[in-house]
């Protein structure tokens, strides 16, 4: 098979996992005010494609995944704020993985992107509620964030070598 | 792909915990201290100023200069009291510090008071016998 074509169906189920892993989240209360607060499981498959097919590719899944949990829950508002998130967590973990992979392992890279999310999510609702209360809750975010990507992070370990075989495998 | 935990990874994980513990430590601490009661200061009635009562306020001192004269308003260990007046007797310097809610130091000369008011809203009945 075309290696482009079986590439691209690689990212298109990897896609559509991510997809249903955070629409499972969508429905998982928060309770925080911060529109779009989740979980943030779905980083095991990013990052996870992010290692196996690159930082470009990684990227492009977490956009798709974005756009298309927009559509299927319909809930706009919060699309801007989680994409805002999902941008900086992406690219994060695409540089730590590409740097600072030696000291950091797997765990580290994606608590660090759990971090760059939070973050990021939490600089823009304030700066579009013109709210710097909302600052306060970047602690609380934090440590979930702390608690979820240490184990996708563990997880990470394990989907990587298993998708790298089977992408690889002829 | 090595299926262990770095120690960089641990070291993060423990800066990220410290500091989220130590932040919401502090905003809770900072909630509690400023909510429930403030300085009310009124001439002729009409309140014309707030001020926090917090230790915070320590050292700070709030001139009032108005066409009765002047007094001046001091905090010391989250109370606060008035350490100048030009008013002739001066009862209002020799008042103790005050900080419950509904406590007051008054300057009659000056039509000045000082009044410790809650957010909650102070005008219930001071007293309820049954």
């Amino acid at each position: 098979m075309d290696s482009r074509i079986r590439r691209m169906i690689f990212l298109a189920i990897l896609t559509s996992l991510a997809l249903a892993i955070s629409l499972i989240e969508h429905f998982f209360p928060v309770p925080l005010p911060i529109p779009g607060a989740k979980l943030g499981l779905s980083n095991m498959v990013i990052l996870s494609t992010i290692v196996v097919f690159g930082g470009r590719d990684g990227l492009l899944v977490a956009l798709l995944k974005s756009f298309l949990l927009m559509l299927v829950t319909g809930s706009v508002t919060g699309f801007i704020y989680s994409l805002a998130g999902s941008i900086v967590s992406s690219l994060v973990m695409i540089l730590a993985h590409k740097f600072w992979m030696p000291p950091f392992s797997l765990v580290g890279v994606s608590e660090l992107g759990a971090l760059g999310h939070n973050t990021a999510q939490v600089g823009v609702a304030a700066l579009v509620l013109e709210n710097k209360g909302i600052f306060y809750y970047l602690p609380i975010l934090t440590l979930v964030g702390v608690g979820t990507g240490f184990f996708v992070g563990l997880a990470c370990n394990y989907l990587v070598s298993h998708l790298d075989r089977v992408f690889r495998k002829k | 792909m090595q299926k262990k935990v770095n120690r960089a990874d641990k070291i993060l994980i423990l800066i990220l915990l410290v500091a989220s513990l130590v932040a919401i430590y502090f905003s809770i601490n900072r909630a509690r201290q400023k909510s429930q009661v403030y300085v009310s200061i009124q001439v002729d009635g009409v309140e014309i100023d707030r001020l926090d009562l917090s230790k915070s306020m320590d050292g700070q001192d709030k001139v009032y200069k108005t066409k009765y004269g002047t007094n001046v308003v001091s905090f010391k260990d989250g109370q606060v009291y008035v350490s100048h007046a030009d008013c002739r007797d001066k009862i209002c310097m020799m008042e103790k510090p005050i900080s419950k809610k509904n406590e007051m130091i008054i300057c009659l000369p000056h039509h000045f008071v000082v009044e410790i008011k809650g957010f909650d809203g102070g005008d219930g009945p001071d007293v309820m016998v049954k």
